[in-house]
């Protein structure tokens, strides 16, 4: 998959839409806190006026009751305003989770082989938070930021317009000093969130390594690297702060400016009796609230920036071209027989030729063998087969169709992989093997008979039921490649391909495996990578692979005869 | 001869290097303060700048409101325009200081906040690195990733940006609260019982906003274990495909992720409409309060007036305070969170060597002497005693899961055993140095480890001989010692860039192999490491190791019978139990009965 690399500053809001609802309330709710607490300073105001005016009969009653309902008005709406608020926000925060989540597993395979999977984790967790801390505090808080704005605007005008409008020539300046500095600064957002992804590869790899470094005494070596870039981020830190001070003062200074321009032509307007005390009194209190919202937007857009950098990388992948899914309808849903065919099949990656029209045959139900030095391509044939990556040409048939014309999720069930990596997850012994797939207690018996897991199973604290570590790492190798044998075994599949299986099972099992394997599945397709040629010597079909190349195919007997490469192999493997 | 050995723990002592099970020690607020303080070491000089500047705000924001009354009282009442363009001056230059105090502050406080975070980061970062594997084993990848990235994140986001006004609104409250307790005590004594009651409120609910906020991070945490895993494993998921069993635990992690927030952030942030709410209460108490004084004649209207704006300008700041410290309480749950891994110890320390026995180069390089050992409760090495001879090849053989892999480790001390004594060259392994035990023992691991970065890289990776070597010179060294021609199979040499599944388990073995063999070690392990090599490269690797010096004593963990009979001596481990083979063909025979199961 390719991250989509247009659009790469325009932002896609369209995730709101499902909650276009409540974000309306949401700004109603905003709209009416923020104005009745607007209204408060205002009765303060009035009553006072009156007080002063004839205190003695003034009855102040009426004026109380009036600020009290309105403060409790303004609580109340304040407080379902955040919970609507919260809510939006989480619900967006999840449903973004869940899709990137749903995006990348419904990729193939070489999604993660070009992607750099440090990103991803980055993307699902860290920039969502981002975006989410956007609508839940940024949203908000800009909104009511606004309204008092607003507010207090109209209210100056309403005092005395040609006062007003010098004061309000503070405004656009304010604008400017703004957008100069964030243009700038959305790069080093942008920079430090990639830095923040090299971060965690790091440590990753820290993590993941752990044992290497251990034996290796490569501490150091962790720090220094760790140390690098970490001094980036810190430099990157330190940008943004050089530009983010200045920020606030400057806006501050802008707007003490204007109240100084207010002072000078206010009270000269006073003093030719244009505008009264009072009224110049009432206009610089409200000039004053100005600033706050002021204040707020400024450090709130901090992170409105940053939001909107991870929300963009967010849409990289989401928006990513879609893969194409082959025509269902045309989709071959037939029993597999087995029969396996290879036609001149090559395979590049990046230029090199790795697999080079490769062609043979592999009939229903017998025994196979791929045998040949490290790094030869073995393990791509295996992945070949099953559809996990296409051939760059030549074709692969399974019962004489091409694998094209398999409807892909059901060759997948029909077939039964041992990688060689242990994968398992952190979860039961039972899950690892079944996941969710419902299976007869029959066939999960077999599987486990079949692939030796009982004896793990008594050697576990609570059996089937025991928790495996992430990693498996309270395990063995042999163990692990068992357990995955028997989440091969358990969808019965009538194709099992073995990668490298027996290399870190001990001979005994080994022995009792492959017999397992003839007696409970007989009808069963093998097809089986292997250093060791003595446990194969009766198999149907041995295929010599070396350097990407198929240099020869046959019995046993007949390799030995033909093929010079297959002799040295046995011979290597002889104990004289 | 039986020998009971020194007991070095108890056996059933459950390990602390668990961080994901809840924690029985809490830290209190101020444990929690007195451990961030070290960060800010060294920054004295700056923080008494940055409260100087802060000073200076206040004190233009106090006086401020003071030059503007004089203004309209003196000059406008008295259409004086010289006095009025003097003060006009007057504030400009109170305004330009306190806008340079600002700038300065903001930006010696920004560049303060990111050097803690620098070190807090290299702190976690190198705890981690000083913590033996056992501790990697017991907790979750996703889990320490988040707590050095995301946690750390958290707590400087609080420094830079909460920190910050938290210093300078606070100081604010003094004043302007002195200026309240001048004008009129009765009246000051309202608003500070109305901002005692909200910070008593503030107080009870703290440890339960603490605990909810902490279960969310362990939640977020528990989110990115998942990711991690599903990254990491997603070649099974497509070939299983189990992409909706993986979806679904998925999904019911973010749901968890999504009730927590849920409710941390109801709770934090309802607590800034709380504070306006008891502002605007303050505001209609003393309107009501003051009425009253003001018909008894204690106070005149100007005074209230007064007085209302002050405490007008008092509750603000304690508002913005409200939602700091809802900003403080997730640092400080963060900050818990990365102190469970910084206050860890490594419990495989060099010990001091009071034996007084010398490190003889003798016969035997290696002794178990009544080794027992075990990860949990459960024991996987009993009691095993045996001797390596210095030169000699070993093989180690056995049923997977009978504690082959786990005495390798204990050779290479990567776990301290419970009971018994390990010797190195007839010393104490623990009282060896890191940098000498690792100089003398060789390690090739089951599952090969490579770091994204070129061949050259990782075959330098950890060795302080070659760090320095250029590529040229590498090439050299490899042909020296005949490992140039297994570089062969890969398409750039040395300079092939390692990227993800970009090549095989055996391919990388063939590296970690290159990669060891240059470091010469005296006792070289190999854990099941030809496992997935082919049998003809396997022969060319066994060449290379038998090239090194005959010094060299080999400890081979393998199923190949090949491997095996070319040993000097096999051990036979089955259930943690030693036992040495007299010859091959009894070797043979152990492993086909495993001990005499059916």
């Amino acid at each position: 998959m390719q991250k989509s690399k247009t659009n790469t500053s325009k932002i896609d809001l369209k995730f709101i839409k499902p909650y276009i609802g409540w974000s309306v309330v949401l700004t109603i709710l905003i709209f009416l806190s923020n104005g009745a607490n607007l209204l408060i300073p205002r009765i303060l105001g009035n009553s006072i006026d009156n007080i002063s005016q004839n205190s003695s009969i003034y009855k102040l009653a009426p004026d109380i009751w009036l600020l009290s309902v309105i403060s409790i008005f303004v609580l109340l709406v304040s407080l379902v305003q955040t919970i609507i608020g919260v809510y939006v926000a989480e619900n967006v925060a999840r449903d973004f989770r869940d899709d990137l989540i749903e995006k990348i597993l419904s990729q193939p395979i070489s999604f993660i082989n070009e992607q750099d999977y440090s990103e991803l984790f980055t993307n699902i967790t860290s920039d969502v938070e981002q975006v989410k801390d956007i609508i839940s505090q940024g949203f908000a808080s800009i909104f009511s930021a606004l309204i008092i704005l607003i507010g207090s605007v109209i209210l100056l005008f309403s005092i005395n317009v040609r006062l007003a409008l010098i004061a309000i020539i503070s405004l656009p300046i304010i604008i400017a000093v703004f957008t100069f500095i964030f243009k700038n600064i959305s790069k080093l957002f942008r920079s430090s969130q990639e830095i923040l992804s090299k971060i965690n590869k790091v440590i990753n790899e820290s993590v993941l390594g752990a044992m290497l470094i251990r034996v290796l005494n490569a501490q150091n070596y962790e720090n220094i690297k760790f140390d690098k870039i970490n001094q980036q981020g810190r430099e990157v830190g330190f940008k943004i702060i050089n530009l983010f001070s200045s920020l606030i003062p400057a806006i501050n200074l802008v707007s003490n400016f204007a109240i100084v321009t207010i002072i000078w032509f206010g009270g000269r307007q006073v003093m030719v009796s244009d505008l009264t005390l009072g009224e110049f009194s009432a206009f610089i209190s409200y000039f004053n609230l100005l600033i706050t919202p002021i204040f707020i937007l400024g450090f709130v857009s901090n992170f409105i920036s940053r939001g909107f950098v991870s929300l963009n990388r967010i849409q990289q992948v989401l928006n990513a071209p879609e893969q194409i899914k082959s025509d269902s309808k045309n989709l071959i849903n037939q029993s597999v027989k087995g029969k396996i065919t290879f036609d001149k099949v090559s395979y590049e990656v990046k230029g090199k030729t790795l697999l080079k029209e490769v062609s043979f045959e592999i009939h229903s139900q017998t025994k196979n063998a791929i045998i040949g030095p490290t790094g030869s391509g073995k393990s791509l044939i295996l992945s070949l087969i099953t559809g996990l990556i296409q051939p760059s040409s030549g074709q692969i048939l399974i019962d004489d169709i091409p694998l094209k014309k398999w409807n892909q999720d059901y060759i997948f069930k029909t077939m039964g992989l041992v990688f060689q990596e242990s994968i398992l997850f952190n979860t039961t012994l039972r899950e690892n093997i079944l996941f969710n797939t419902k299976v007869e207690e029959v066939e999960y018996q077999k599987a486990l008979i079949t692939s030796n897991v009982y004896e793990i199973v008594n050697s576990l604290p609570e059996g089937t039921n025991t928790k495996i570590s992430e990693r498996g790492s309270n395990l063995s190798g042999g163990q692990k490649q068992r357990i995955m044998l028997a989440r091969a075994l358990v969808r019965n599949p009538k194709i099992l391909l073995l990668d490298d299986f027996t290399a870190r099972v001990d001979i005994k099992t080994e022995k009792e495996i492959i017999s397992s394997l003839a007696n409970n599945y007989p009808g069963l397709t093998l097809i089986s990578i292997t250093q060791k040629i003595e446990p194969i010597q009766d198999y149907d079909q041995i295929i010599l692979i070396m350097e990407g190349e198929l240099l020869a195919t046959g019995t046993h007997s007949q390799l030995f005869k033909s093929s010079i490469e297959y002799a040295q192999i046995w011979q290597s493997q002889q104990t004289t | 001869m039986l020998k009971f050995g020194k007991v070095n723990k108890p056996l059933n002592m459950k390990s602390a290097y668990n961080i994901s099970q809840p924690n029985n020690e809490k830290q209190s607020f101020e444990q929690s303060i007195a451990t961030i303080i070290p960060l800010f070491a060294g920054e004295s000089k700056n923080l008494i700048i940055i409260v100087i500047t802060v000073l200076i705000n206040i004190g233009t924001g106090v006086l401020t409101p003071y030059v503007i009354t004089r203004a309209i009282d003196g000059p406008i009442t008295n259409k004086d325009i010289q006095s009025l363009a003097f003060i006009s001056v007057g504030l400009i230059v109170l305004f330009i200081i306190s806008a340079i105090a600002a700038y300065g502050q903001a930006r010696i406080m920004g560049y303060v906040s990111q050097r803690v975070l620098f070190r807090l980061r290299a702190k976690v970062f190198a705890s981690l690195q000083d913590l033996p594997i056992d501790f990697f084993n017991r907790n979750k990848a996703g889990d320490l990733i988040s707590r050095i990235n995301n946690d750390t994140n958290k707590i400087n986001q609080f420094l830079s940006e909460g920190g910050l006004r938290f210093t300078s609104l606070f100081f604010s409250l003094i004043g302007i609260a002195g200026m309240m307790l001048y004008l009129n005590w009765q009246l000051a004594s309202i608003v500070f019982l109305l901002t005692a009651t909200i910070l008593i409120i503030t107080r009870i609910t703290t440890p339960f906003i603490e605990k909810i906020n902490k279960i969310g991070l362990e939640n977020q945490g528990s989110l990115s274990s998942e990711v991690q895993e599903g990254l990491l494993n997603f070649n099974a998921i497509v070939a299983f495909q189990i992409q909706d069993y993986y979806k679904s635990s998925f999904n019911k992690i973010s749901e968890d992720v999504y009730k927590t927030k849920i409710q941390t952030n109801i709770l934090n942030d309802n607590i800034a409409p709380l504070y306006t709410f008891v502002a605007n209460l303050s505001q209609i108490i003393l309107l009501a309060v003051g009425f009253n004084f003001i018909l008894s004649g204690t106070i005149t209207i100007g005074l209230l007036i007064g007085f209302l704006a002050y405490a007008q300008k008092f509750f603000e700041p304690l508002r913005i305070l409200g939602s700091i410290v809802g900003n403080l309480q997730g640092a400080l749950a963060a900050w818990t969170r990365v102190q469970e891994i910084i206050s860890l110890e490594s419990n495989l320390k060099v010990e001091e060597d009071k034996s007084g026995v010398r490190k003889l180069k003798t016969k035997h390089i290696l002794e178990f002497e009544n080794v027992s050992f075990g990860y949990d409760e459960k024991l996987v090495i009993n009691n095993m005693s045996f001797v390596l001879e210095k030169g000699k090849t070993y093989a180690l053989v056995g049923p997977t899961g009978g504690g082959k892999s786990t005495t390798a480790s204990l050779m290479a001390r990567l776990y301290d055993p419970q009971q018994g004594i390990i010797k190195l060259y007839n010393k104490d392994i623990r009282t060896y140095t890191e940098t000498d035990r690792t100089k003398v023992t060789g390690f090739i691991l089951q599952e090969p480890f490579l770091f994204t970065g070129t061949i050259a890289d990782n075959i330098k990776y950890g060795n302080p001989d070659l760090e320095i070597k250029t590529n040229k010179e590498l090439i050299n060294i490899l042909k020296e010692n005949n490992l140039l021609n297994l570089i062969a199979s890969f398409e750039n040499g040395i300079t092939t860039n390692i990227e993800n599944n970009g090549i095989s388990i055996g391919q990388k073995q063939i590296i970690s192999f290159i990669r060891v063999i240059l470091r010469q070690p005296e006792l070289l392990i190999l854990d099941e490491a030809t496992a997935n090599i082919d049998t003809v490269t396997e022969q060319h690797l066994q060449d290379i190791i038998n090239q090194l010096p005959a010094t060299t004593t080999k400890v081979i963990i393998a199923h190949r019978l090949n491997t095996i009979k070319k040993a000097d001596k096999i051990f036979f481990i089955s259930q943690g139990i030693l036992t040495p083979a007299e010859d091959f063909q009894h070797a043979i025979n152990l492993i086909k009965t495993k001990d005499g199961e059916s």
